[in-house]
């Protein structure tokens, strides 16, 4: 005799439930993070296990969000599918670019403090004006301490000293894991990003690429799914319930 | 769902708080020197529901690993340091850097801060000093018989004394830059402070190097652009709407919910 519960249509609803909280845990997440610099949002998508019930797995979307500029020279936006290399107690992780700082040792760092990396390890760089090329060279034109050096100076080209070039890599293939903090985890196999695929945007951030309205939506459609799915699941126990008093009643 | 209705309020908080700075920035829309802020958000950990999975026979039906956010935080404000536009006074100790730079002043705990607010006035003792009376450095002493003050773009000043032939110099103007003006400490006031964030100050004369270059009988006015600003706030609102929707919308499910059992 078969299990009592398989292939019923209580399992279905049961799971269908539980996938349509998930997509709502989802969709908070992601509304939370509309004005989330460099956030890419969550989709949730279901998936058909063999026994009619639904999976659900998430998927990040990789569309690219909007670049705005700011004027912040430390800011710095990507565009494409690049990310810089940062140094976190837990190991490398990839980062789509976001507000930059220099820590106590004029380390380059993110808000949260962790190294951003270039060539050569953590960018420390001397005092001056920061540039930051489309290709991730770091360079900075340093400062006249008087009027005798500005004198020197004018005659010499502008250019600032390149102290390194930032550590680009192609966002794993495959899914994306999140590290929280805007950060990913790299995957095995890991990427340099090409020189001609770079495009580093100084001075500028990446917004989220959530949709309000569309997300609106489909948080309205996961509501009605929800409460169709417990519709039917009441149904169902009616029918139980009329099989289990009805049926087996004398005539 | 109750992680649903957590995410959900960490984002009302997060718009919450962008309004406040929003708030502050148009506040200060007359404000001096006034630089805007803006709120960077992060996303918060996430958690692995369900680690990478094999479901059914076949090995081609693997799940990867589903991880779902719980959230948002603030992770930083952010300063603006753009130009502000340049307002014309006319008053001869009012003056107006066009370009990078800040004025530094001495505080009576003999810290040094940095403002972007040339409004200068002169104190009893004939010292240059700003609007709460905390004295330019390098000092400047402006003799008690002069006539005329004179700053110079290259931040020289000269007075012409009375029966004087020639302007005599009297000294210049020094200003000091950050590689991350971003990161300074705003001391209320119009000051700011050092910090690590910042960098340290590196000192130089108007328009060498980089420095900009002084305006007399200019203010410079806040850099707060009122419709960008008034842009950012329904935006905000939209999405603190939207985020408080979700809130509804967990709720709405955690009722049908609960009529599953009657």
């Amino acid at each position: 005799m078969p299990p009592i519960l398989r292939n019923t249509g209580f399992t279905s609803a049961a799971a269908a439930l539980a996938f349509y909280e998930r997509r709502q845990e989802v969709i908070a997440n992601n509304l939370a993070n509309a004005s989330t610099t460099g956030f890419k949002q969550t989709l949730q998508v279901a998936r058909l296990a063999d026994d009619a019930v639904v999976a659900a797995t998430t998927t990040t979307d990789r569309a690219q969000g909007t670049i705005t500029p700011t004027g912040n020279p430390l800011d710095v936006a990507l565009q494409g599918d690049g990310a810089l290399v940062v140094q976190t107690p837990d190991g490398e992780r990839l980062l789509r670019g976001g507000p930059l700082r220099l820590d106590a040792q004029r380390r380059l760092v993110t808000t949260d403090g962790f190294p951003v990396l270039g060539e050569r390890g953590p960018i420390v760089l001397p005092p001056g004006e920061i540039g930051i090329g489309a290709d991730g060279t770091v360079t900075v034109t340093a400062p006249m301490t008087d009027v005798a050096a500005a004198e020197r100076g004018a005659n010499r080209a502008r250019s600032g000293l390149a102290i390194d070039v930032l550590r680009l890599e192609r966002l794993p293939a495959g899914e994306l894991v999140h590290a929280g903090r805007g950060l990913f985890v790299p995957g095995a196999q890991r990427t340099v990003l090409p020189v001609g695929e770079r495009d580093v945007r100084q001075g500028a951030l990446e917004e989220s690429n959530v949709q309000p309205m569309t997300t609106l939506v489909e948080m309205l459609e996961t509501v009605r799914a929800y409460g169709d799915v417990q519709k039917s699941l009441s149904v169902l126990d009616e029918v139980r319930g009329i099989a289990a008093s009805q049926v087996g009643k004398p005539v | 769902m109750d992680p649903a209705l957590r995410a959900a309020a960490t984002g009302m908080m997060a718009q919450q708080t962008r309004t406040e700075i929003i708030a502050n920035n148009l506040a200060n829309v007359s404000t001096t020197g006034f630089k805007r802020s803006r709120a960077h958000f992060e996303d918060l950990l996430y958690q692995t529901v369900r680690g990478p999975a094999v479901i059914g026979g076949p090995a081609a039906n693997v799940l990867p690993a589903v991880q779902i956010g719980r959230g948002t935080h603030l992770a930083a404000v952010q300063r603006n340091h753009e130009q502000g536009n340049l307002e014309m006074t006319g008053n001869n100790l009012d003056v107006a850097i066009e370009g990078e730079g800040f004025f530094q002043v001495q505080l009576p705990n003999g810290q040094v801060a940095f403002t972007r607010d040339g409004k200068f006035q002169l104190s009893d003792d004939g010292m240059i000093v700003n609007a709460n009376g905390n004295p330019l450095v390098p000092q400047l002493r402006i003799p008690n018989d002069a006539t005329a003050i004179s700053i110079g773009q290259t931040g020289i000043v000269s007075v012409q004394r009375q029966g004087g032939a020639v302007p005599e110099e009297l000294g210049r103007i020094e200003l000091a830059r950050f590689p991350n003006p971003a990161g300074l400490f705003a001391m209320g006031e119009n000051l700011y402070g050092a910090t690590p964030a910042s960098g340290e100050p590196f000192t130089g004369f108007p328009q060498d190097e980089g420095m900009g270059k002084l305006m007399q009988g200019a203010l410079e006015g806040s850099n707060v652009e009122v419709v960008t600003e008034m842009v950012d706030m329904i935006t905000t609102m939209r999405a603190y709407e939207l985020t408080s929707k979700a809130i509804r919308t967990s709720d709405d499910m955690q009722q049908i919910a609960n009529g599953l059992v009657r």
